[in-house]
């Protein structure tokens, strides 16, 4: 069985019922609405975004649903991101927000979660400066607060 | 469309991402801009660490062409590298940041050659309202005022009641401090002197069971010592634990260990017990051939109370139908120079399960979860043939480490 998704830019995609079902939105809606051969429009994903999206959930429609790991062993929590995920999110910087925005708004908890950890490891080892740079922040502090800040929580630099 | 950055992300995504963020890269994400800072600065203070402490072999004697002449050489000392002074847990605490923010931790893991106790505890809030997770590994401060936390060191193993006075007070405090109720503690001491050890005592032991509705995990390891009677009281009176891990060192001859009779007779509440990492001692062994040094390590009975004990101790055992792990003696890092010129003899123990099918190994056959036994220098029997059979058809998923004492089977 398969079903129609309609990007914000009325393209049409279709797609197995399964794998449309890595959205808890769209499976939601699929229950909701039952049979139905109506296509789905979404009004917030772009058919650039949806194809990558798509993509995704393709090359995951039999993973087993993940049960989230709530750990206080900061040295347990793991940035592991699969080879093939690693991979599919070497987009641009914009394309990965929007991902992340779509996976966000399609509930697809995986995707959400492979988006964050990207994310995350483009701030791992950088200056708050080189942080700044990457995502196109404004500093607002004075140099006396930043310099004030710094000296606070000196313990919990590495080196 | 507009480009999407950073901040076009929803809050609570935005907070996913800063959830994955180590605490080192936290320390520059409060600096980048005030926005960041106000999002970024609870997940700093959610989890304080020590950075984690490295070691290596000393190199003194450093020649690389060095022949293998069979000659003994004592083997390089491994040196254990800290993080630098004035980071992490303990200079966090000092600088009075620990106090302003304790309401936001959630986990301390101090891994310090620096523990000074009493200023440590002066330099924490009162309470820490959502600490659920302590973890302590460290040497304490060589100018402990207080030498009164110290016992002189005995054996561990003595049937001796090991507390006193003013032990294990500072630690106590602590635990009090957490008022949400631990889930966790892990506890480490390492000392410099081998006179001394650290007491797990009546103190510590009433602080850990008043977070009885909460803990799961208790791991206690390092330079200490600890009656039986404690680790049997946490047993009895811990009904959520998961995990308990009391290292016994036999070349130090430091750490705790049960007394058979505790397991055999014991009402343990803790039935969901996962893991089960504890010596058992005192058991009957009259089948072992007495040489002066096994003798003394051998409690006197007969075989008939020694099967008896045992077959009582593994139905006790079969009761923690979801064991994981069950670890009878700890692991050694062998190739420590301490190791090398040790006679082996000397740290077996003999006085332990025989896990033999005739003693009631069979009991533990329906321990369907079980997956790691550790049975380092014990005395026992599980690579017999007739209980290596037994083990591959009824344990087949279950990985067992033990070492065999050659020089004494005949």
């Amino acid at each position: 069985m398969t079903v129609i998704l309609v990007s914000s830019d009325n393209q049409d995609f279709k797609v197995d019922k399964e794998v449309a079902e890595r959205s808890i939105l769209i499976k939601n809606m699929l229950e909701d609405v039952g049979e139905s051969d109506s296509p789905i429009p979404l009004p917030n994903v772009t058919s650039a975004v949806l194809t990558k999206v798509i993509e995704y959930c393709e090359h995951h429609r039999n993973d087993p649903v993940q049960v989230p790991e709530e750990t206080d062993d900061p040295r347990k929590r793991s940035n592991d991101i699969e080879e093939w995920d690693m991979k599919f999110m070497q987009v641009d910087q914009e394309m990965l927000f929007e991902i992340i925005l779509a996976a966000n708004y399609l509930d697809i908890k995986p995707l959400l979660d492979v988006g964050c950890k990207t994310v995350a490891n483009i701030i791992k080892g950088k200056t708050p400066e080189e942080i700044r740079k990457a995502f196109n922040i404004v500093n607002d502090f004075t140099p006396e607060e930043e310099a004030q800040i710094k000296k606070e929580n000196e313990w919990a630099e590495d080196r | 469309m507009n480009r999407s950055s950073f901040g076009d992300l929803p809050y609570e995504v935005q907070t996913m991402v800063i959830s994955h963020v180590t605490q080192h890269d936290l320390a520059s994400c409060i600096r980048v801009c005030k926005a960041w800072n106000k999002m970024t600065y609870p997940f700093l203070w959610r989890h304080i660490q020590d950075p984690q402490r490295t070691s290596h072999y000393g190199d003194d004697d450093d020649d690389d062409d060095e022949e293998d002449d069979g000659r003994y050489r004592p083997l390089p000392k491994e040196v254990i590298v800290y993080h630098p002074y004035g980071k992490g847990v303990i200079a966090c605490a000092r600088s009075g940041a620990l106090k302003r923010n304790g309401h936001l931790v959630k986990s301390i893991r101090i891994e310090s050659d620096m523990l000074h106790w009493s200023s440590f505890l002066q330099d924490c809030p009162p309470t820490f309202p959502r600490l659920t997770s302590l973890w302590i590994d460290g040497v304490e401060d060589h100018d402990e005022p207080d030498y009164s936390e110290r016992l002189d060191y005995r054996d561990a193993g003595d049937d001796r009641d090991d507390c006193d006075g003013g032990d294990g007070k500072y630690l106590a405090q602590l635990l009090d401090r957490c008022s949400a109720g631990l889930r966790v503690f892990s506890f480490s001491p390492r000392l410099d002197s081998d006179r001394w050890s650290y007491t797990i005592g009546d103190k510590i032991v009433e602080a850990l069971l008043k977070h009885a509705a909460t803990l799961e995990v208790v791991r206690i390891g390092g330079d200490y010592a600890c009656d039986w009677r404690h680790i049997d009281r946490l047993l009895c009176s811990l009904p959520k634990l998961k995990e308990i891990d009391f290292e016994f060192n036999c070349l130090t001859n430091r750490g705790g260990r049960l007394e058979v009779t505790a397991v055999a007779d014991s009402d343990w509440v803790c039935l969901d017990l996962e893991v089960f990492g504890c010596a058992i001692k005192g058991i009957p062994r009259p089948e072992i051939p007495r040489t002066p040094i096994i003798d003394g390590k051998v409690r006197q009975g007969t075989r008939e109370e020694s099967l008896d004990l045992q077959r009582r101790v593994y139905t006790k055992l079969a009761k923690l139908t979801k064991l994981r792990e069950l670890r009878l003696s700890s692991e050694l890092d062998e190739w420590t120079d301490e190791y090398r010129k040790i006679n082996k003899k000397h740290i077996w123990q003999y006085d332990c399960l025989s896990m033999t099918l005739e003693s009631g190994l069979d009991v533990l056959k329906d321990l369907r979860d079980l997956r790691l036994v550790v049975l380092w220098y014990l005395e026992n029997g599980i690579s017999n043939a007739e209980e290596t059979k037994w083990v591959q058809t009824n344990w087949p998923q279950v990985e067992i480490r033990f070492k065999k004492f050659y020089q004494r089977r005949r």
